[in-house]
């Protein structure tokens, strides 16, 4: 009793603090990486920007070119004629469509349209070879796999399997309940984190500074738990598997998980220094409270 | 509590958010061991069904 007309923490308050601290720890850290996750799931805008890196484009040009090279000598058409018409412009647009295809079939339960390739240039090309009967294959064959080649290195997923697929999924649940709710769980993860940090405040109200020893805590773990699971996005970023089976698209998922580890190390990283300022400010009191005293 | 231990216990305060984020990072280190070859095999699964060589 007397402690609390004296304001002390009680044993039982400081035991309720701690469980709330690491109920906010843990909602905290949900919440964050829950929020990547649906970043990856749901932003269009980081598909796209991930669709239209220089540096993929230039990748994609250079095996298209290296494959046009192959097939001119295989099939006998002039590579240097057919190299001209694919333009990194047409890639970058075509990697957009890609985009949008992604994020409407896990934003929406439905892709729409495949993404094509524009093979109109392509195909008077080979008609000419045909004429000059400088061609080893029949002129549809060549237009077909040339076609086909390029397809495959901006959009290198099985066409029947991806939409049979979306299908089955959509006709099993509701796809855009099921999204409408997962771009909840961030906001009830941030109501969660508010609820516990309420909690802390109303045990320790009567003693600011030491509440500041359980948000410091709960920012600092929530910063540590976030860094590991950027750790987590950087050994995916490998691609592993992916790179075994398709080399081109596991470098799209490498820059995508190495865009999202960047935001998430940098979410980590404040919420340590966060965390343990609050630590600091709280050991400053404690060590002149203890200074005070002995005087 | 002499002097000593306080400060001892003001040390042990920059350890708080570690062994608060250890049971997280355990729980989490022991859902990869588990579930991790099954998740791994799914996938492998996945990726050969969706996307062309």
């Amino acid at each position: 009793m007397n402690r609390i007309i004296t304001g002390e923490t009680t044993k039982a308050e400081c035991v309720c603090a701690w469980i709330a601290a690491f109920l906010l720890t843990v909602f905290l850290s949900a919440t964050i990486l829950g929020t990547v996750a649906v970043q990856m799931i749901t932003s269009a805008g980081l598909h796209l920007n991930v669709a239209a890196d220089d540096g993929m484009i230039e990748k994609q040009y250079r095996e298209i070119c290296e494959n046009i090279d192959v097939m001119a000598k295989e099939y006998g058409f002039s590579a240097e004629n057919v190299k001209a018409t694919v333009t990194r412009e047409e890639l970058k647009e075509m990697n957009r469509k890609s985009a949008e295809f992604w994020t409407g079939l896990l934003t929406e339960g439905e892709g729409g349209a495949i993404p094509r390739w524009n093979i109109g240039a392509i195909q008077d090309i080979i008609y000419t070879a045909a004429e000059e009967k400088t061609l080893t294959e029949d002129a549809q064959t060549v237009i077909g796999d040339v076609r086909e080649m390029i397809e495959n290195t901006v959009f290198p997923l099985r066409e029947t399997t991806v939409t049979f697929g979306s299908k089955m999924a959509k006709d099993m649940a509701d796809i855009r309940g099921i999204i409408r709710s997962v771009r909840q769980m961030p906001l009830l993860g941030t109501l969660m984190s508010l609820a516990c940090a309420g909690v802390i405040a109303l045990l320790l109200g009567k003693d600011f500074f030491q509440s500041l020893k359980y948000y410091g805590t709960a920012l600092g773990a929530s910063g540590i738990v976030t860094l590991a699971g950027c750790i987590g996005l950087l050994a995916l970023r490998s691609g592993g598997m992916l790179r075994e089976a398709n080399a081109g698209l596991a470098d799209e998922f490498s820059a995508l998980f190495g865009k999202l580890a960047l935001g998430t190390g940098i979410v980590g990283i404040l919420l340590v220094i966060a965390g343990y300022l609050l630590l600091f400010l709280f050991s400053r009191k404690k060590n002149a409270e203890t200074a005070e005293s002995e005087t | 509590m002499s002097t000593e231990n306080k400060k001892k216990s003001r040390i042990g305060l920059w350890f708080l958010p570690i062994v608060t984020a250890a049971p997280i990072l355990a729980a989490a280190a022991f859902g990869v061991i588990r579930f991790g070859p099954k998740i791994h095999k799914l996938l492998n699964i996945l990726i050969k069904l969706v996307v062309k060589a």
